[in-house]
């Protein structure tokens, strides 16, 4: 009897420590394992993309115009590639270049209202056999065959009369925005390059958003003095 | 719940199981997922906060260990032995299993491709290709022969022309065009096909150059795959227009050369990507590897501490019992054979404990047996001495010291001799005491008289052996008693003496003088002068036997004091001043405490003066001079004032053999003395709660000192 009473008193003590409850200590052990936590997640979705390959892809000019009831978009952007990526290019590595365009509604104090967004993808590829660099359109499967790979760039790069949005769907009494960038979409490389790409700043090409009101006037009322680089 | 989580097993458990996810999700995100880039970052960040967390979580219980070691804490070393086992034990093959799966990767990566294989695909390239160039080259050289002939004036030119030419070269489609683009005109094989198939700008840019252009797109479904762009100059070369023909490729050719095409680009890239593909997989290899290692290492400080931790409960609970601590229990963490260990050890411990209590029990009752003996003993009115086997002094209480009027205390440890050398007087006493011990009786009673200077002492010895060789001996003071019953027998003697004598006195002189009264006259001369002599004689005897009586009566009923505080210096001087006029006696006197009071019968002492004196006179009444010395003096003892009165002579002092029993009756060397002055005088003294000593003064004569307490 003694002997079960002797292991309660044992157990009794050991409920008593103080181990149950979150100490000063553990509250700032907790707090630096947190800190290190974000640090680490703001290095790897911030700094890292930052570190990259400037002005490689840029957007030179931009301007939108309203006709025959439609807004279209002009754009101009140069895209060139690194030297490892014009290695996987002529390795026969097929290159996915987006285009994306967002119309939007500023608000204050609260995050912009995205209207309209369009990606288009464009497969860039070479072909050994007959020296040409095609683009395909992967919305519609359209193909472009070039010369050269500059020539197939600066195609891509020529944004006229695209169509952006219709007029009806825009507010006039609301101020709107449109922005646009581009970059080299490393998601559809094949599987065994994309950590590398991920890893690399050579492979991250991206154009900052640049962005600018949209105006309502027909024609070619250029926006291009308005022009505000984003970010 | 938070602590346990960070530091028990289910952290281990989860931290591998986030870790294969993320494995797992490395792995197929890198194989198929739209949105790989995101996914990659998130996985990239969750696994770099795994790392570091283990990297912290392993630094801290490094650091925590070192601390440990440094500090010399039980199981620390025991601790980082087991943890380089376990950490040897999991790094190790992981190691090997590492580098041969880099090797075996590599190796197996490179062997799927093959020189041969490559060789054979570019010559295959190289021949198609020269194949559509012959084929590129002919067509060209055709379209330009019909153009020129055809063509020769631009002016005729009509849309019968371009059919001409379309069906001469064989052509699917030929259309004229400005360099601008703007189509002039145009023939196609099909009928319903109105709408040309136009050239990009920068298939133009050669025409620009002055040079024809033929392009082959071996990618498009169609069968046009052969574009023939033409310069046609006019206006004397100054510009040009753009003939585009479009030739078909037989079936045939076109999927010989586009399966030609095919296979080395995906050769190609497939050879390409082995390099990427080693880097990917010796990336993910080498983060599951550290994080492998890591999380071992972890798991090892991990488990070492839980192994240790019982060990350094139980190492300290026995520190803790060394040092007398019995009240702390170790915690018992778990049913395993630390927890039956611990559980004996606390068993144990209660144990210990409980005896440890009992003994402190019972040392705490010796101690305070022994605090109420000492107080006893110290309160005891007998002196106590305690020997030890080899019979020096083991105790003693204080009524000892004071009984022997020695402090005993200061000869703890040494033998009963040792005494003596401080006072002789003891002799007699120790030696009695000894002789019984060495006689070996176990129980002895001696009585012993101490002749000390202020008189004699009676003291009553009790021995008992103890046990263990020594021996217990008990010392009464019975001298005040022996006294006491001593004066009590003389007052009954002096009382029946008084009663039994006193009555037949009166009688004897009656008859006596009857006699004398009745004879006289009847007796011749010579018989009434003897008569007359006789009877005088008895009748003068009866006197003093009647004063003797009186003064035996007078000290066995001594009357009641009458006490009043007066001046005892100026009570002494008076009585002395009667005796000053003579020329044989010179009163010297060293009086100092002049005013002192002194609660007295003021009759009584002065009898006791008037006795001291006349015996002293008495005493020296054979010297010429007879020198009465007087002094006064007060001293300290036993927080009481005393007055000390000092009378001496310069007679012949008290014969030595009476000294000891002076002050008991009858004893006296006065040829007419009762014997009874200095016994009354203690007597009175006594009465008034002094003392007196009759000693002989070392330069001569006799002294007596009397002292009385001050009011």
């Amino acid at each position: 009897m003694s002997n079960k009473e002797s292991s309660r008193d044992i157990k009794l003590l050991l409920t008593e420590k103080p181990d149950k409850t979150v100490s000063k200590k553990q509250f700032f052990l907790l707090l630096f394992i947190g800190t290190l936590a974000s640090i680490t997640i703001f290095v790897v979705f911030e700094l890292l993309p930052q570190y990259s390959e400037q002005n490689k892809f840029l957007v030179n000019s931009a301007k939108t115009y309203a006709k025959d009831g439609d807004i279209l978009i002009d754009a101009n952007l140069t895209m060139n590639f690194t030297k490892q990526v014009v290695e996987a290019l002529e390795n026969g590595i097929p290159l996915t270049i987006a285009v994306e365009v967002q119309v939007y509604r500023k608000r204050p104090w609260w995050r912009n209202d995205i209207v309209k967004e369009s990606l288009q993808l464009f497969e860039l590829r070479y072909h050994p056999l007959t020296d040409v660099h095609v683009v395909k359109n992967l919305a519609d499967d359209e193909r472009y065959s070039f010369n050269s790979r500059k020539e197939a760039l600066a195609v891509l790069g020529t944004i006229r009369g695209a169509h952006l949005i219709k007029r009806k769907k825009l507010n006039p009494g609301e101020h709107y925005f449109v922005r646009i960038h581009t970059l080299l979409d490393i998601n559809h490389l094949p599987p065994a390059l994309r950590q590398i790409a991920a890893l690399s700043s050579a492979w991250r090409l991206e154009s900052n958003w640049f962005q600018w009101p949209v105006t309502f006037a027909d024609n070619n009322s250029s926006n291009q003095k308005h022009q505000e680089q984003a970010q | 719940m938070i602590r346990k989580v960070f530091s028990g097993p289910l952290a281990i458990f989860i931290l591998i199981i986030l870790l294969l996810i993320s494995l797992r999700m490395i792995n197929s995100a890198s194989m198929d997922a739209e949105q790989f880039q995101q996914l990659y970052y998130l996985l990239l960040a969750v696994n770099l906060v795994i790392l570091v967390m283990l990297i912290f979580l392993i630094a801290r219980q490094a650091w925590r260990l070192l601390h440990q070691l440094r500090q010399h804490v039980a199981g620390a070393r025991l601790t980082l032995r087991m943890v380089i086992i376990f950490v040897s034990l999991a790094i190790f093959p992981a190691l090997v299993v590492y580098s041969f799966s880099i090797q075996f990767i590599n190796r197996s990566i490179d062997s799927w491709f093959d020189v041969t294989v490559e060789k054979a695909l570019e010559d295959a390239l190289t021949l198609s290709r020269s194949a559509v160039d012959e084929r590129k080259k002919s067509l060209l050289r055709q379209m330009r022969r019909l153009t020129d002939e055809t063509l020769k004036d631009l002016s005729t030119l009509t849309v019968v022309s371009l059919s001409e030419i379309r069906e001469k070269g064989g052509m699917d489609e030929v259309t004229l065009m400005t360099p601008g683009g703007r189509v002039l005109g145009s023939s196609s094989i099909e009928e319903g096909d109105i709408v040309p198939d136009l050239p990009s700008s920068d298939l133009l840019l050669p025409l620009q150059q002055g040079r024809d252009h033929v392009v082959v797109d071996l990618s498009k479904n169609s069968s046009r795959m052969i574009r023939i762009l033409l310069r046609i100059p006019y206006n004397n070369d100054k510009e040009y227009l753009v003939l585009q023909a479009l030739a078909p490729l037989s079936e045939r050719q076109h999927r010989l050369a586009a399966s030609v095409q095919q296979a080395y680009s995906e050769y190609k890239s497939l050879v390409y990507l082995r390099k990427p593909l080693k880097i990917s997989f010796t990336l993910t290899l080498s983060l599951v590897l550290l994080l492998g290692i890591l999380s071992a290492v972890w798991a090892a400080f991990f488990s070492a501490k839980r192994i240790a931790e019982p060990i350094r409960d139980l190492a300290e609970g026995t520190k803790a019992v060394a040092e007398g601590e019995y009240h702390k229990p170790i915690p018992l963490l778990n049913d395993d054979d630390f927890g039956l260990l611990i559980q004996s050890f606390n068993k144990m411990v209660r144990r210990l404990s409980q005896t440890h209590n009992a003994l402190e029990e019972s040392h705490q009752q010796a101690k305070r047996q022994r605090d109420y003996l000492e107080v006893v003993l110290s309160n005891l009115s007998s002196g106590i001495i305690s020997l030890s086997e080899n019979k020096a002094i083991r105790t003693s209480n204080p009524e000892a010291s004071v009984i022997l009027g020695i402090n005993v205390n200061e000869y703890l440890g040494q033998s009963l001799f040792q005494l003596t050398r401080e006072k002789p007087e003891l002799e007699s006493l120790v030696r009695r005491i000894m002789s019984s011990i060495q006689n070996r009786v176990k129980h002895w009673n001696e009585e012993v008289t101490l002749s000390e200077s202020d008189g004699r002492k009676n003291l009553l010895c009790r021995g008992t052996a103890l046990a263990d060789g020594g021996y217990v001996i008990v010392i009464e003071n019975v001298t005040s008693l022996v006294q006491a019953q001593r004066d009590a027998a003389w007052g009954e003697v002096a009382r029946r003496l008084a009663h039994e004598i006193k009555n037949p006195l009166t009688p004897i002189q009656l008859s006596a003088e009857r006699l004398r009264h009745k004879y006289l006259k009847t007796m011749n001369e010579q018989d009434a002068e003897t008569l007359e002599r006789l009877t005088a004689t008895i009748i003068h005897q009866v006197d003093s036997m009647k004063e003797m009586v009186k003064a035996f009566s007078e000290y066995a009923k001594m009357p009641e004091l009458k006490m009043q505080t007066l001046d005892i210096e100026s009570l002494l001087t008076e009585v002395v001043d009667l005796y000053r006029g003579s020329d044989k006696l010179t009163i010297k006197q060293e009086l100092g405490i002049s005013g002192t009071l002194v609660e007295v019968d003021q009759g009584r002492l002065r009898q006791v003066f008037h006795n001291l004196i006349k015996n002293a006179l008495e005493a020296s009444s054979k010297n010429d001079n007879i020198v009465l010395t007087v002094k006064t003096h007060l001293l300290e003892h036993n927080n009481q004032y005393w007055c000390e009165l000092e009378l001496s002579d310069n007679g012949p002092g008290f014969p030595p053999e009476m000294l000891a029993n002076i002050f008991d009756p009858y004893v006296t060397n006065k040829p007419k003395g009762t014997g009874l002055g200095l016994a009354i005088v203690k007597k009175i003294i006594e009465e008034h709660g002094g003392s007196i000593i009759a000693e002989n003064a070392s330069e001569g004569g006799a002294r007596i000192i009397i002292k009385l307490p001050v009011a």
